[in-house]
């Protein structure tokens, strides 16, 4: 399904924005590529860049000196100009958000939505883009396609709407999805109906997906590649099976095993493995590796002076910490003594 | 633990609960809420809860989940009746809480304390930290002045911040401390049991693990009980010993932890269960057991059994009666008709 050749690379990209306490610099160095059909999921907490990379790609936001490059089918979307942007967005790449409801103008139908976005992009009549929406409708799975239509917003379920949203999204055949934690505002089983509802679309129109979550077992159900992020940088990228069975960056060794449930990690007492602190101020970003003040491997002068670098390593994946060796033989220990304690985890 | 009462503001004997051989701490019998809606010619009911019957023992935390609108919240909120129940009674030591006056609710609910979901809306922006930890310790006549002073500066050590944080504004808190301060809060007055709803539901991941560590230690020094409302179910899983399932309204399963988790006998627990994604991506997907539908409205709730209209198993019989909280081993009881 996944062919090899990329349909979207970022390059060294860079969002900062000038704050009257100083430049936050929002998104440093991040780099990936999208190859066509595939799923690459974007982790990270609150403030971790992953929001405003994906904003950045759409062009929907700017900050100074945005530097570095964003490829699509080769070429930069940095250097379009804002009308050949228009054209992009929404034919070539669309975006869901988190919130279906803010996403929907609540004084027009949905048929209404759904029509205008179409009839912007594609040269169409406006019988022909009726038709259209209700088959976009009808896709998504919403019964009564034709009824809905005349619905407004306020009258659909978070579910429903945010089937809507993918309808519109999808209804002028993108081949990239940008989805911003699109399930994140949703009752389990409804996020269970919407992932499906993903998995099997883009079977079916083999686009690519960016997917942004905060919640790494929506990962697991849904990407092929992962990349974490942490304070603006990309921290760590691999592929979905090889990041869970073993995490190498000491921050996504964190957030998998403070995961609560049977699939997290507990400690003798039974509480959670923790990572202490909390996310570094962007206007004070500490010096060297910004997560070296959580970082339970860290070593002084190693982590604290030179930020470190992306490096790649076996697997075809890339992990950004300078004691990376260290880290992966520290856990084998820990692994081999919990082992003949008997106690069993899966990481 | 010995629970000393603040200000016996009245005679609360007519409030006992009739004698029974092993008392709980909670008993909540047959609680139901309708809220009106509509105006005076149109007038309709949001049957918010139906006929929510459980107990609860000391030391003990029962976890409440449930999608949005299955009224998990409302529970919570109508045993210490933030919310008005419209029927039902609710024991606590003993009192039923439910028909007390607000006189004598007043002291009653004072080891009751609610820690609440939103710590951006939770926490007054004009008060500083220590003026709102020690304000129920004044309400409830316990520390006065600087006497209450230190005692919040405790506090908030006690719950992982630092005792000069007394003076700032909830602003210059992240979500996760100001959760804290909520903590701090609720353990200012004494609390024995507390309402956690949706504890942790707000913060990011690593400050959830935090948070959620800090509450099972407090539980522990304390010997506090909980009432653990939420819809995640990892949450639920790691904190709770007992689990209740809500849906529209009604419990469908109660039992302990691993009756819920590893037998579940309900299929709307079932469904829930199956529908949490899972961190392992070589787990195969079977789309085909994925819940359809929404939750129905509850002002008009299916009759008989109000999952039924998503039931995967459902029989013309379940829209005939509703089905009865029944036992399938001790401790363990489903409302549902079909085996």
């Amino acid at each position: 399904m996944t062919d090899s050749s990329p349909l979207l690379q970022v390059q060294d990209l860079q969002v900062h924005f000038d704050t009257p306490d100083g430049v936050v610099k929002a998104v440093n160095d991040v780099n990936f590529e999208v190859k066509k059909g595939e799923t690459l999921a974007i982790v990270g907490e609150s403030g971790s860049g992953k929001s405003v990379t994906s904003l950045a790609i759409m062009r929907l936001i700017t900050g100074r000196n945005a530097g570095g490059k964003i490829l699509f089918e080769n070429q930069n979307l940095l250097e379009k100009s804002m009308d050949e942007m228009r054209a992009i967005r929404g034919n070539d790449i669309s975006m869901i958000f988190q919130e279906p409801m803010t996403s929907l103008n609540p004084v027009y139908t949905v048929g209404w939505q759904i029509i205008e976005a179409i009839r912007t992009h594609l040269n169409e009549t406006y019988k022909q883009a009726f038709e259209r929406a209700v088959e976009a409708l009808d896709l998504v799975g919403i019964p009564e396609p034709r009824a809905r239509m005349g619905n407004y917003p306020h009258q659909l379920s978070g579910g429903m709407r945010q089937r809507v949203m993918i309808a519109m999204a999808l209804s002028t055949e993108p081949k990239l999805l940008i989805a911003d934690e699109p399930t994140t505002a949703l009752d389990v089983t409804i996020q269970a109906q919407i992932l499906q509802l993903m998995r099997r679309l883009q079977r079916e129109m083999s686009m690519s997906i960016i997917f942004i979550t905060h919640d790494l077992a929506v990962v697991a159900e849904m990407a092929q590649r992962v990349v974490v992020m942490y304070s603006g940088n990309v921290v760590e990228e691999a592929p979905v099976n090889d990041l869970f069975k073993h995490p190498r960056m000491p921050y996504t060794i964190g957030l998998m095993r403070s995961m609560p449930g049977r699939h997290g990690y507990k400690t003798a007492n039974n509480r959670l493995e923790i990572i202490p602190g909390s996310m570094p101020n962007p206007l004070q970003l500490p010096s060297g590796c910004a997560f070296h003040p959580r970082c339970r491997f860290m070593e002084k002068g190693t982590c604290t002076s030179t930020p470190p670098k992306l490096e790649e390593i076996e697997g075809n994946r890339l992990i950004r910490c300078a004691r990376k060796d260290e880290v992966k033989q520290q856990l084998q220990e820990e692994k081999l003594k919990q082992e003949k304690s008997g106690a069993t985890h899966a990481i | 633990m010995q629970y000393e009462q603040a200000s016996p503001a009245s005679d609360t004997s007519s409030l006992d609960q009739p004698e029974s051989a092993s008392q709980p701490l909670l008993e909540v019998r047959n609680l139901q809420k309708t809220f009106p809606i509509g105006n005076r010619f149109n007038r309709k009911y949001v049957k918010a809860i139906q006929d929510v019957s459980f107990s609860m023992n000391t030391g003990e935390v029962l976890g409440l989940v449930g999608e949005s609108g299955s009224g998990k919240t409302t529970v919570g909120r109508c045993i210490v009746r933030l919310i008005e129940p419209t029927g039902g009674d609710v024991f606590f030591q003993g009192k039923n809480l439910a028909k007390a006056s607000r006189q004598e609710l007043r002291s009653l609910r004072k080891p009751l304390q609610i820690i609440f979901q939103d710590p951006f809306g939770a926490l007054n922006p004009r008060m500083k930290v220590g003026a709102i930890i020690s304000e129920g310790m004044k309400i409830h006549n316990i520390a006065h002045g600087e006497q209450a002073r230190e005692r919040a500066k405790e506090l908030l050590k006690k719950v992982g911040l630092s005792e000069n944080h007394i003076d700032r504004y909830p602003h210059e808190f992240s979500g996760g401390q100001r959760q804290r301060i909520g903590i701090a809060r609720v353990l200012a007055v004494d609390a024995k049991f507390i309402i956690a709803d949706e504890p942790v539901s707000a913060l990011d991941v690593s400050i959830q693990a935090q948070v959620i560590n800090l509450l099972q230690d407090l539980k522990e020094e304390y010997g506090l009980s909980m009432l653990c409302i939420s819809h995640d179910l990892g949450v639920v899983e790691h904190i709770s010993d007992r689990v209740a399932v809500m849906y529209l309204g009604r419990l469908m399963e109660i039992g302990t932890k691993e009756d819920i988790y590893d037998n579940p006998r309900h299929p709307y627990t079932q469904s829930l269960l199956e529908a949490m994604p899972v961190p392992d991506p070589e787990r195969p997907r079977k789309d085909e057991n994925i819940l359809q539908g929404d939750i129905p409205s509850p002002i008009s709730p299916p009759s008989g059994c109000v999952f039924r209209t998503r039931c995967p198993i459902a029989t013309k019989e379940c829209a005939e009666v509703v089905p009865p909280l029944e036992e399938v081993s001790p401790g363990h009881l489903k409302a549902c008709i079909r085996q």
